[in-house]
């Protein structure tokens, strides 16, 4: 049953910073001015026309207890309306989400959401997120967001050479979009020829998760303008509407939520939930781009099975062919995904991100050159967090 | 715009430390509570799908802490969740956004927090600074309050013995509460000859050190009489950052408070407040906080705030009959247990602090030092 | 702040480097608290949910999935089947010690006899790394001193 949404919303202006590994030339504050004034110009107005500020990272990173208090002077919400809301790594998404809500509820007009995550002042990420787990019985055990669980299981499913192949290849095609993205963090100039050395002689992080699967840890600030319909339309000649969202999350068991014994994993039942009440069937066919947060080579592709809820060895195959290729039947991060570029609470704020500036035709040097209408933007964190946003050119699509 | 339902509320008794439970147990007990009252239940055609929560990551010592709950505000199986990590008013605002957005039309709103676990919440406040600046002076939320205090006090000329009389009050109310902390009387020479906290405010004039949880179903007018035959509305929302640095703003006077309150009543089509209003849950964590945040919802005059004291009117107003935050909250949630307090009135179910014909209470909290931000909420029966 | 103003000389960028500390005490609750006694007593308990009969280990209060409350202990284990593991080759830094744990060292998921759907993790012997497998079989090796903590517990070993 899908619920009539009250009001339509459309993303009217999009702002990043450059995103790096040591920003040391600002502070908090400067960064996300930065990505503040960058959305308001590619919007086309002031903070005058800005009702709602919506604020969100993982504090523990930067440690500043309630950061909003003090980045309002670079977040512009003095006098104005604010909300702060955190979900880990889906932050960011959740940012997007909320705002959607927001502004779509009518309780506001337009809507900035400022996601954003300093982690050079954190020391180490992963020191970090394993702060997230209890601290009686777990803390001591976890290795942050590494894992070699999903490559055990893709590996005896499709065999050890098929699958190490395929995330590597995948990690490659990875790096090729980042490299036309000047945007993005990381770019290593990867060749396909490279696949055999890499997957001997990167180094092991976690069992097969080796170094180069995995994602980086950047500073970097994103924000994006959220307006209703009508101001949309008045603001923007290309607003990018929000068509829906979902999140799912699951049990706090890390080691229950690594991989699923009980049913699907989250990132399916997003998909199975929001297409079904989207009326889409056929998902492979249908959407243009996928922005999916993928933190390591191996989740990513196990989670392109997922996703366009495919079966058996079909992902791996479309691995094989190039289908997720940027000429491909579905685009897979033609910004080069979250290996090349993860400053973790605008990491999934990115996502979103890229899909509207693809559909607006704004990409720049990453722009696809196919017809891009209907876009899919994935978030990830937490314990196998998903959410799932899906994003149109136009405001055409049927009520189910 | 259509409304938007509380439909009923759980409290978690406050103390100075729940030793005996974690966030997990509190949850738990007073999901059954809310359960048992509302019959509401998760998943399913018409039950929960999406949860909004309010808590902390300082405070709770963990990344992500809405992880920790996700089992017990039934998130964790395939449900939606997301998070304030504001104080817990302002996830009435949202989770109201959500429903109104026609997103969802049922949310479980679920906030904890225990001050009991780190050594220090001055310490966690002092986090909430600059690193580079103000919190290598040391500010945090006890000595802003401090120089808060001195200003106002300078301006209205409030006494020292009025001041005790926030605390009296708020102690005499917090003994007809089952939920409140600290419930041992005082007379105004206790508060008065305290000892001094952080000069002007003396150590009966801070709130105690608290934990808490309190939850509560929201609904959307067309299902909320599925759970209670009678819904509170929420009405009004409002709230408004201020400005980080202190010198940047008249401290004695708080102008986010005044927006915040302005844009609640306007959605309320409240144009006269104190002809409206007829409850209040302030978040006062230091005495002087009080009659100061009943100026700024424009209950009293501005700068008047020691008269309307001895002139009784928090009485008048139904201030804080709960005890307020002056008997003890948890800081993040200070503002959710006003409403829960704002809720039972609203119902007629306060008992021994029953406020006679209440149908318009008005909610208000802070986050930050010396009060940055502000946040409001009117609701009506 | 300008970026593209001319320097007349060199600026130095200001960094303060600063570890920050708060000490904390965490109640264990009942539940945590029945279990860490059991490891004491070299037993691992879970709670079973009275709606969906599924064992939880560690135990929890509250089936996440039913979100009912789950009060009932049985015990599980102590062997147990390995489902999948991580071998870390790479460590981060303690946040407060800065130490280094030394690699490789490995956490297995194992379902726990007895619970037929939830997993705990724990060590691995370091010596059983190169025998890691999918469905091996663990027993637990206990610590001589148990406390009633999560250490009582030393790390499991492979059961030949």
């Amino acid at each position: 049953m899908t619920k009539k949404k009250n009001r339509n919303v459309g993303i009217v202006g999009i702002g990043m910073t450059e995103i790096s590994s040591h920003k040391e030339d600002q502070n908090q504050p400067e960064m996300i001015n930065e990505a503040v004034r960058a959305a308001l110009a590619d919007a086309g107005i002031t903070l005058k026309d800005i009702d709602c500020v919506v604020h969100g990272n993982m504090e523990l990173f930067e440690m500043v207890h309630q950061p909003d208090l003090w980045h309002m002077i670079g977040t512009g919400a003095l006098g104005k309306p604010e909300f702060r809301i955190t979900t880990g790594g889906t932050t960011g998404m959740t940012l997007v989400a909320a705002s959607d809500n927001l502004v779509a509820s009518g309780m506001y007009d337009v809507v900035m959401a400022i996601g954003f995550n300093k982690l050079q002042e954190a020391g180490s990420t992963t020191g970090g997120i394993t702060n997230m787990a209890d601290a009686l019985w777990y803390r001591h055990l976890q290795t942050g967001a590494l894992t070699s669980t999903s490559a055990n299981l893709s590996i005896e499913e499709f065999g050890e050479e098929r699958a190490r192949k395929a995330a590597m290849k995948h990690r490659i095609m990875m790096d090729k979009h980042a490299s036309l993205n000047q945007r993005a963090h990381r770019r290593f100039g990867l060749e396909y020829n490279q696949m055999e050395d890499l997957m001997k002689n990167s180094p092991q992080l976690i069992g097969d998760l080796r170094l180069i699967h995995m994602c980086s840890q950047s500073d970097g600030a994103c924000v994006m303008i959220l307006a209703s319909e009508e101001k949309a339309k008045r603001m923007s000649k290309k607003p990018v509407w929000i068509r829906d969202h979902i999140a799912v999350h699951r049990e706090e068991t890390a080691s229950n939520a690594y991989f699923p014994l009980l049913s699907e994993t989250s990132q399916r039942v997003a998909a199975r939930k929001l297409f079904a009440r989207n009326g889409i069937t056929n998902p492979v066919e249908y959407f243009d781009v996928f922005e999916m947060y993928d933190p390591s080579a191996w989740w990513g592709i196990e989670w392109l099975r997922e996703f366009f809820l495919l079966e058996g060895d079909e992902a791996i195959k479309m691995v094989e062919n190039g289908d997720w290729d940027l000429d491909g039947k579905v685009p897979v991060n033609p910004s080069g995904g979250v290996t090349a570029s993860n400053p973790i609470s605008a990491t999934a704020m990115l996502k979103p991100a890229e899909v509207a500036l693809q559909i607006r035709r704004d990409a720049g040097t990453h722009q696809l050159k196919r017809e891009v209408r209907h876009g899919l933007a994935s978030g990830f964190g937490g314990v196998m967090w998903t959410e799932l946003m899906m994003l149109e050119k136009d405001l055409n699509w049927q009520e189910v | 715009m259509k409304r938007v339902a509380i439909c009923a509320v759980a409290q978690h008794e406050i103390k100075a430390n729940i030793w005996d439970k974690r966030f997990q147990d509190m949850l738990l007990d007073i999901l059954e509570d809310l359960q048992g009252e509302t019959g509401f239940v998760f998943g399913g055609e018409n039950g929960v799908k999406n949860i909004v929560t309010c808590s902390d990551d300082f405070f709770d010592a963990r990344t992500i802490s809405d992880n920790a709950v996700n089992d017990v505000v039934g998130a964790a199986n395939y449900r939606g969740e997301q998070k304030m990590a504001q104080e817990g008013l302002n996830g009435i605002g949202y989770a109201m956004s959500v429903i109104l957005s026609g997103h969802d039309d049922v949310i479980y709103l679920a906030g904890h927090c225990k001050e009991s676990l780190s050594a220090s919440r001055n310490q966690i406040a002092n986090m909430a600074y600059d690193p580079f600046y103000c919190r290598c002076l040391g500010l945090d939320y006890l000595n802003t309050a401090g120089l808060q205090a001195r200003a106002y006090m300078e301006k209205t000329k409030i006494t020292q013995e009025q001041l005790a009389k926030v605390v009296v009050r708020a102690r005499q109310w917090a003994s007809r509460n089952t939920y409140a902390n600290e419930k041992t009387q005082l007379n105004l020479g206790d508060v008065m000859y305290s000892s001094v906290l952080c000069d002007p405010i003396r150590s009966l004039h801070a709130y105690p050190v608290s934990d808490g949880a309190v939850v509560m179903l929201l609904a959307s007018e067309e299902r909320a009489f599925e759970f209670t035959d009678n819904p509170i509305w929420i009405t009004g929302f409002g709230n408004c950052m201020d400005s980080y640095f202190m010198g940047r703003r008249d401290i004695a006077s708080s102008s986010a408070l005044k927006k915040a309150a302005e844009q609640a009543y306007q959605m309320a089509g409240i144009k006269k407040p104190r002809k409206s209003v007829n409850l209040v849950e302030a978040m006062d964590c230091y005495a002087y906080q009080q009659p100061m945040w009943l100026e700024g919802l424009g209950l009293c005059d501005e700068g008047k705030g020691g008269c309307f004291i001895d002139e009784h009117g928090p009485a008048k107003y139904n201030v804080n009959l709960s005890g307020g935050m002056l008997a003890g909250r948890p800081l993040m949630i200070g503002g959710l247990y006003g409403v829960a307090e704002a809720v039972l009135q609203l119902k007629g179910q306060a008992n021994e602090h029953q406020a006679a014909d209440v149908n318009c209470a008005v909610i208000q909290s802070t986050t930050g030092g010396a009060g940055q931000f502000q946040t409001v909420v009117v609701l009506e029966r | 702040m300008a970026k593209n103003e001319p320097n007349t000389q060199a600026e130095e960028l200001i960094s303060i480097q600063v570890v920050n500390s708060i000490n904390y005490s965490f109640p264990t609750g009942p539940i945590m608290g029945k279990w860490f006694q059991g490891l004491k007593e070299k037993k691992f308990y879970a709670t079973k949910c009275p709606s969906c009969g599924r064992t939880m280990t560690p135990p929890r209060g509250c089936c996440a999935l039913c979100v009912v409350r789950s009060e009932e202990f049985v015990e599980v284990g102590p062997k147990g089947t390995v489902e999948n593991y991580d071998i870390a080759y790479y460590s981060s830094p303690d946040p407060l010690t800065g130490k280094v744990r030394a690699t490789p060292y490995a956490a297995v998921f194992v379902r726990m006899d007895g619970s037929d759907s939830d997993i705990f993790t724990h060590g691995i012997k370091n010596e059983d790394i190169p025998k890691l497998k999918r469905g091996v079989r663990v027993r637990p090796v206990w610590n001589d001193l148990r406390t009633g903590s999560i250490e009582d517990m030393l790390y499991f070993e492979i059961d030949a």
